[in-house]
């Protein structure tokens, strides 16, 4: 095990010891002073330096392996992905923006019926004849509409929704 | 630097940069994968899930972490997810050999790896590269082939870096002795290009 | 109403988010006629029938820039109506929905309800099929083209599983993922 070193009393531990040391650094992952050591030692002792010379060479190996290509259609896919989900959380993010916008106008739409409604008829009343007692009865006739109306629609969706819930 | 500004680009949320760290690392990532699972199809899948956890987790990016080792860790977890689910022995602990039970996997013959591979000597290193129990051959991977820094691949494992330089010291040994283990008469070729 | 599906197929994917004007220079040609109309003829409604037809009085008490300004105001919510009303039939139409029935209900629940009730549930985008690329309908869980699972999906029933489920909660079948959102 000792072999042709220089000193015949080191101890067997020595090379022991270095050898334990090579993988690492091959991997370059010893510190400075490990380093020095190691290299010291090489110095001295052919036995190690031949050994040495066998672990350099396996990381080399490793270094070089070639490199399996990512396929061009699969980076494709990704990207298209990528660019859909990205596209998909700003849409939900305009979405809540647009929403915000929307109730508003639909609350000015809400209050200026009564405003634009007073304006138009008595407005046209000279030009169609009407009183302004038909007014109030085309406002509440508008305003009953609407809400059935929104009433219907919600009861209908609901009605989708749970009908599609149970056949999916 | 221009790869801080990206970490903030990418935090935001902005595409472009998404589909810009997707066309740098593309190879990287797959041949990390392809490293782990030994098997086209599923690092094709495992890639693409892997992009999608980015896209997911980009907006938890911490600015102040590096941005490589974030990206292999979510990698590595996908495939790590994967081992588990469709080959736990692979996960097991490394025999002395530096392979597991579950020695050969089907789909990973080494015809394919040859041919996956495919220079001769150097497929006999990426073959004895493939039979580590994946705990071994990522540490490998991490360190000869995306030459990351110790302190990097530590983050991308989660463990300490004491215990990457043992592992990596553990995972040499093995692949040292699945390479003698193969040739005849204990003579060693040499297995790098001459 | 099944050919939403076949044209969705052939329209090409968005890039890039559309942002505001995107979304404006989706509406269709015939959309913005019909508001540039109302909105020119509520206009003309009120210059020509209301304000001739106003008490003189009142009519004198108004300073100019109202009797130019306010006709201006409902002119602006029909057309922003009617415009809005021309998106609902279009993007209803990209996503894979009953476009048709979506813009009747645009039009006929009135204060913009209608719509509201549109953006609150309309389905997502049509995403690219991960493995062979043909563009499926947002709420797919499996591509029509090749079958390549879209969304997480159940082993036993194929219904969509939904992210942090322990079991699936159509069939109770476990699902193997460990509840983490």
């Amino acid at each position: 095990m000792n072999g042709k070193s220089k000193n015949v009393n080191e101890p067997t531990s020595e090379h022991a010891r270095i050898r334990e040391q090579m993988p690492l650094a091959t991997a370059g992952a010893l510190d400075a002073c490990e380093e020095r050591e190691l290299t010291r030692h090489l110095a001295g002792c052919a036995e190690c330096s031949a050994e040495f010379e066998r672990w350099r060479e396996l990381g080399a190996g490793l270094r070089r392996l070639p490199t399996p290509q990512a396929p061009a259609a699969l980076v494709e896919r990704t990207r298209a992905q990528l660019v859909a989900i990205t596209i998909e959380r700003s849409e939900q993010r305009s979405t809540r923006r647009t929403m915000a916008w929307l109730v508003l106008f639909a609350w000015t739409t809400v209050l200026a019926t009564w405003p634009v409604l007073k304006l138009i008829s008595s407005g046209a009343a000279s030009a169609l004849d009407l009183s302004f007692v038909r007014t109030w009865h085309v406002l509440i006739g508008i305003t009953i509409f609407g809400w059935v109306a929104a009433g219907a629609a919600a009861v209908f969706l609901g009605l989708r929704q749970r009908q599609e819930r149970r056949l999916a | 630097m221009a790869v801080d500004s990206e970490a903030v680009r990418l935090r935001r949320g902005d595409p472009e940069v998404l589909v810009s760290l997707l066309e740098r690392y593309q190879h990287r990532l797959y041949r990390f994968l392809m490293r782990m699972v030994h098997d086209a199809a599923t690092a094709e899948d495992l890639f693409q899930q892997t992009w999608l956890r980015v896209a997911e987790n980009a907006q938890r990016f911490d600015e102040s972490r590096p941005l490589e080792p974030w990206l292999f860790s979510i990698a590595r977890n996908a495939a790590i997810d994967y081992l588990r689910r469709a080959r736990p022995e692979s996960l097991d602990e490394p025999l002395p050999s530096g392979g597991t039970r579950a020695e050969m996997i089907p789909g990973a013959q080494p015809n394919a790896v040859e041919v996956m591979m495919g220079q001769q000597r150097s497929s006999r290193l990426a073959e004895a590269l493939g039979e580590l129990t994946p705990i071994y051959c990522e540490v490998v991977t991490l360190r000869f082939e995306e030459e990351m820094k110790l302190e990097e691949i530590a983050e991308v494992l989660e463990i300490p870096l004491s215990t990457v330089k043992t592992r990596l010291r553990r995972a040499l040994d093995a692949l040292r002795a699945k390479l003698e283990h193969r040739l005849p008469g204990g003579e060693l070729p040499g297995w790098g290009p001459q | 109403m099944s050919t939403a599906g076949e044209k969705l197929t052939q329209s090409p994917l968005q890039e890039r988010s559309l942002g505001f004007w995107g979304n404006l220079k989706l509406i269709r040609p015939a959309a913005w006629t019909v508001a540039v109309i109302l909105f020119l003829g509520m206009q003309a409604l009120f210059h020509f029938v209301i304000w001739p037809n106003a008490d003189p009085n009142e009519m004198a008490k108004m300073p100019v820039a109202l009797k130019w300004f306010l006709p201006f105001l409902p002119a602006t919510v029909l057309m922003a109506l009617v415009l809005l009303m021309g998106f609902v039939y279009v993007d209803a139409k990209r996503r894979g929905m009953r476009y048709v029935m979506w813009t009747l209900l645009a039009i006929f629940i009135p204060y913009a309800i209608g719509i509201i009730i549109y953006f609150l549930l309309r389905d997502p985008l049509p995403t690219p099929c991960p493995k062979c690329g043909t563009t499926a309908r947002g709420t797919f869980t499996f591509c029509p083209s090749c079958g390549a699972e879209l969304m997480r999906a159940c082993k036993v029933c194929r219904k969509k599983l939904e992210p942090g489920w322990v079991n699936c909660a159509y069939c109770g079948t476990p699902t193997g993922a460990q509840g983490r959102p």
